[in-house]
């Protein structure tokens, strides 16, 4: 984690995602009335509270509150950036291999076929998926998933047809080497430095579309306490009790922000030509 | 040279299909290498020296495609068969080291690990004796502080460390054939002699059959018996080096070995260019830069003229006899 030292910023997205994970993975035992943030029973005396000493972050319409809310949302948002970028990656990264590296016949069927999913503006094809689907969290990891998985396929397959033509992927062919020992020893641990910059920045796109889906009605079902959708339960109440959305969109904010800087900071630390310079200046 | 072929090539035509058009890279080759010679082919770059070594090797570009023409090695024409056992055994037989040392290893690994993965796998032995082989093969190739280089990663070695790894590789394999495609280029002039003499040394130690590409007649000379002179994708000249050198029968070998810089002699380049690699020759494609140029070498494919050892494909040398 040397390189968060260099820049500042970078160590603003390092600690940002930290607790985003952490408070993901601790959600259920840190909020002090669990139940409470998925009840939908009216509690008409406690709706619309202004955020104060005993609410933090206010109450919403049903009387919810809603620091627990967004809180027990962390973990549906880790889970799903998470699994969406995995999953995409579990799809694109064989197939862009497969079509970079072999290439042929089979390769301009596969890239064409990325190519269709390209061809559609990535939220609208989640959307269709997500209708076809319905909805949960499962659904929404899959249909964010199928709309994604083509950038990766295309960056490795770009990736895979530059590194093959080097000298020691003829060296590991001319050994004998079989082609999926070739493709993922090979070709894969080469191309990776790209990839996990991008899956990194990805994981902050992810949880924001998954958002949007929640926002549209068409990803995770209330009363489950998902970002997307409780700025979609707040916004028509705006004028009246703005805390209710603005909150969940903040930590939406917050964290896209610093999945980005980590982003950044990998793209800049994983280029060795950078490193060198930010080891240089340590010295110095 | 000893009398029996272990490679022999006819009529091999290969393209390559890129978006400026067909490259025709080799026209018409006809090549035998004999078992145990080491055998060097010579050409500026673009005469399909390179694609010539692809093909043997069988690792040519998805864009190159062999229209004509067979390579019979072990009395199998490795192009024309799609068995699995014809390529599993030209993968054990030829062995190959490239130009650039530094590509020749995956960066992101130490050169134990590379070793390791590659000789378990090739080799179908278990880790530890891997590792076993791998050591012996550096010693081999005369690498003093082996365990140094084994548990280095390709940017803390030199170049010439490096190209003696490939080699130690390629050979680990215990390959018949060995295919050099200008091991030295990129290397400093000392280090290029020490990698020649290391080849030469294991080349003799493994009884390889040794094909070296080279546009340096340098290397040629003190490398290999027998030299092919290439140009345009055509074979021009082919005979025991020190005939060749001594005594060229083409006029563009003689060119050639003009434009060669040495100290106290002037300089005399091959006027004019390479051909464009999409051109279609009715007749020679050194015609036109050639100063022995006569009628029929705009019209008529040069003859393969064989003059005892030698063979050169030339219309000077139609009908004539070799006269030692």
């Amino acid at each position: 984690m040397e390189f968060a030292v260099h820049r500042k910023i970078y160590l603003v997205g390092l600690v940002i995602v930290t607790l985003f994970v952490i408070t993901g993975i601790l959600a259920p035992y840190i909020v002090r009335r669990p139940e409470d943030a998925w009840g939908i029973t009216y509690n008409p005396e406690k709706a619309f509270k202004q955020p104060s000493l005993e609410n933090p972050l206010g109450t919403d319409a049903l009387g919810r509150d809603l620091l627990n809310r967004v809180v027990l949302g962390t973990r549906f948002s880790l889970i799903i950036g998470v699994s969406v970028v995995s999953l995409s990656l579990f799809i694109g990264i064989p197939i862009g291999l497969l079509a970079g590296y072999l290439g042929g016949r089979l390769g301009t069927v596969l890239m064409r076929i990325a190519d269709i999913f390209l061809a559609f503006p990535p939220l609208l094809l989640a959307i269709a998926f997500a209708s076809v689907l319905g909805r949960g969290v499962l659904n929404t990891i899959i249909a964010l998933a199928l709309s994604w998985w083509p950038w990766y396929t295309r960056l490795i397959y770009i990736q895979t047809t530059s590194v093959k033509s080097l000298a020691y992927v003829d060296s590991a062919r001319i050994m004998g080497l079989n082609p999926i020992t070739i493709m993922f020893k090979h070709i894969l641990p080469n191309i990776a430095t790209p990839l996990i910059t991008q899956a990194t920045l990805d994981i902050g796109s992810a949880i924001l579309e998954a958002s949007a889906l929640s926002f549209l009605g068409v990803g995770v079902p209330p009363p489950t306490p998902e970002w997307g959708l409780l700025v979609s339960e707040g916004w028509q109440y705006i004028n009246m009790a703005w805390w209710i959305s603005f909150f969940p969109g903040l930590a939406i904010l917050v964290v896209v922000l610093g999945f980005n800087l980590l982003g950044d900071a990998f793209k800049e630390y994983l280029d060795p030509r950078v490193r060198n310079l930010m080891v240089r200046r340590k010295v110095k | 040279m000893s009398g029996t072929t272990i490679i022999s090539i006819r009529g091999l035509v290969v393209n390559y299909y890129t978006f400026g058009g067909v490259i025709k890279a080799l026209r018409d080759v006809d090549l035998d290498i004999n078992h145990g010679e080491s055998i060097c082919i010579v050409g500026e770059s673009g005469s399909g020296k390179s694609t010539l070594a692809q093909t043997i090797a069988m690792i040519l570009p998805q864009n190159a495609v062999v229209e004509r023409g067979s390579i019979i090695y072990d009395s199998v024409d490795i192009l024309r068969s799609s068995s699995l056992d014809v390529l599993a055994r030209v993968r054990r037989d030829i062995g190959m080291v490239f130009q650039d040392p530094a590509t020749s290893f995956s960066p992101l690994f130490p050169i134990k690990q590379q070793f390791v993965d590659v000789l378990s796998e090739v080799l179908k032995v278990t880790p530890e004796e891997a590792l076993r082989i791998s050591r012996e093969a550096l010693k081999n190739a005369r690498l003093i502080e082996v365990e140094r280089v084994l548990n280095s990663y390709p940017h803390e070695l030199s170049g010439g460390m490096l190209q003696r790894a490939s080699i130690a590789l390629a050979l680990a394999k215990k390959p018949k054939v060995l295919i050099a495609d200008e091991p030295t280029t990129n290397l400093d002039v000392t280090t290029q002699a020490e990698i020649l003499d290391l080849i030469k040394v294991l080349k003799r130690e493994y009884g390889l059959t040794l094909i070296m590409i080279t546009h340096n007649f340098g290397v040629a000379a003190h490398v290999c018996d027998r030299v092919v002179v290439m140009y345009a994708g055509m074979i021009f000249e082919d005979g025991p080096t020190r005939q060749v050198l001594d005594n060229p029968l083409h006029p563009y070998t003689r060119g050639l070995l003009m434009a060669i810089p040495r100290m106290g002699r002037s300089l005399t380049p091959i006027p004019g260019f390479p051909p464009d690699p999409r051109e279609v020759f009715e007749g020679c494609p050194f015609y036109g830069r050639c100063n022995s140029a006569r009628g029929e070498c705009s019209t008529q494919k040069p003859p393969r003229v064989v003059l005892g050892e030698r063979t050169v494909h030339c219309h000077l040398y139609w009908g004539s006899q070799w006269k030692s």
